[in-house]
């Protein structure tokens, strides 16, 4: 099924919706969310919140690609997940502090300028994705956005884990340097 | 926050565009994953008996046009045989010392020298150090093409933009230094050694002599060399990320 006609079993409110999204991108999610968590229970478990967050949001968004829209759930409630587990490890090693509890008293101006500021650094790293080789832009962004391992990047591309580890190197010195050049520092 | 969080925040804005294009085709345990089937349609080829004798035909010929090309390739190696011999005495040799200095000819100890060509090695004496590398000249082999060495297999890489390696002709010397690049890789890589390479076609690349991970700089003595010009390359050996590397430099040409 197209993703026009997923979305509109959405819009007509079909419960149809979520078994064709995960019959067309439930085998994405998952390896969007396993990369992240390592965990076959931690990514069903992240891929069943993104349906219902999908299910949420649509509509009244209608996505112009589902399946980006969705592996973009998916990887954000992975890394929440996995930031939580991690949490729960620290918190258990200084008590019953919880430091997420504390960040909440942080301005609000803070987070805005916060904001504006992700938004520039994020507009540069695309306009330096845009000045580099198809091959390399996937490279980047299966690693940094997709969190796949050097082997099955390689795997995809057909290319050697070392020959991808090199090339990553070397856009990451490249963007170091283009991020200088534009005034940004993270 | 850590700057790694804020990180993995930002790129998760990252546009459609992008994400779309870099999906992966494989990974993770799930087999649901959307498949597009290729449909094939049935072509009927009808091959005649001339389709066949033609065929024939062209196979007799390849074989001839082969056959021909062996014999041919033979009979002249077998006419330049002398030249053959003396071409391998010709080789660059390699001394080391304190100076780290390299003379073309040892490299080809194994090979049959003539006392008239062989270059003049005097003023840079062969030390006993070079065997171990002598046997390893003996396969020849192309940095550029191969990635398999004779003792451990590593991936072949260009490290041109990593490593700065430079040769200057001084009288009857070649002194090369090299020197990694600010910010390179090798930088944060193990290096194992140094191996200069020459080759007089700038394709078929044979190996001189190893060097230490210290070492930056080697002399190669040239007194009476006659076959320009030379091709140097060197190859740093280098683990990363556990991963053996065979980083091949900037090709250098040494004319007369």
């Amino acid at each position: 099924m197209n993703d026009e006609k997923i979305i509109e079993l959405y819009f007509a409110r079909s419960e149809d919706a979520i078994t064709e999204t995960d019959k067309k991108y439930g085998g994405y999610c998952r390896t969007v969310t396993y990369n992240i968590t390592g965990s076959r229970e931690d990514s069903e478990e992240c891929v069943n919140d993104t349906y219902m967050k999908v299910w949420n949001v649509i509509p009244p968004q209608r996505p112009p690609k589902l399946g980006a829209f969705v592996a973009r759930i998916a990887r954000n409630i992975a890394i929440n997940l996995k930031r939580a587990r991690e949490m729960q490890i620290r918190s258990g090693n200084y008590g019953a502090v919880r430091y997420d509890e504390i960040s909440e008293c942080l301005p609000s101006r803070e987070n805005v300028e916060r904001t504006a500021d992700d938004r520039a650094v994020l507009g540069a790293i695309e306009r330096f994705l845009s000045t580099l080789p198809r091959d390399r832009q996937i490279m980047f962004v299966r690693r940094y956005w997709y969190f796949s391992s050097y082997e099955d990047i390689a795997s995809d591309l057909g290319r050697t884990e070392g020959q991808v580890k090199m090339t990553l190197h070397r856009t990451r010195i490249k963007l170091r340097e283009y991020l200088e050049k534009e005034g940004i520092d993270i | 926050m850590t700057r790694e969080d804020r990180l993995i925040d930002i790129l998760g804005d990252l546009s459609d565009k992008y994400v779309a294009m870099a999906a992966p085709r494989s990974g993770g345990y799930d087999t649901d994953t959307e498949v597009r089937r290729i449909v094939f349609e049935n072509e009927t080829i009808e091959i005649s008996e001339a389709d066949i004798r033609r065929y024939r035909v062209f196979q007799a010929l390849k074989i001839t046009a082969a056959a021909a090309v062996i014999l041919t390739a033979a009979g002249l190696l077998w006419a330049n045989r002398d030249n053959i011999a003396v071409s391998g005495g010709e080789q660059p040799s390699v001394t080391t010392g304190t100076a780290d200095y390299v003379t073309p000819g040892a490299a080809a100890s194994g090979n049959a020298q003539t006392s008239d060509t062989a270059p003049d090695t005097a003023a840079a004496p062969d030390t006993s150090d070079t065997s171990d590398s002598n046997e390893r000249n003996a396969d020849a082999f192309n940095p550029f093409f191969s990635a398999t060495g004779t003792e451990q297999e590593w991936t072949d890489v260009d490290i041109s933009e990593e490593l700065t390696f430079t040769v200057e002709h001084v009288d009857s010397e070649l002194r090369c230094t090299w020197t990694i690049n600010e910010g390179s890789i090798l930088e944060q890589a193990d290096i194992d050694s140094y191996v200069i390479m020459y080759s007089q076609d700038g394709e078929n690349f044979s190996e001189l002599k190893t060097y230490d991970s210290d070492t930056d700089r080697c002399r190669l003595g040239i007194e009476g060399w006659e076959d320009f010009p030379i091709y140097l390359v060197i190859q740093c050996r280098f683990t990363y990320e556990d991963t053996l590397f065979g980083g091949i430099s900037e090709k250098v040409i040494v004319e007369q």
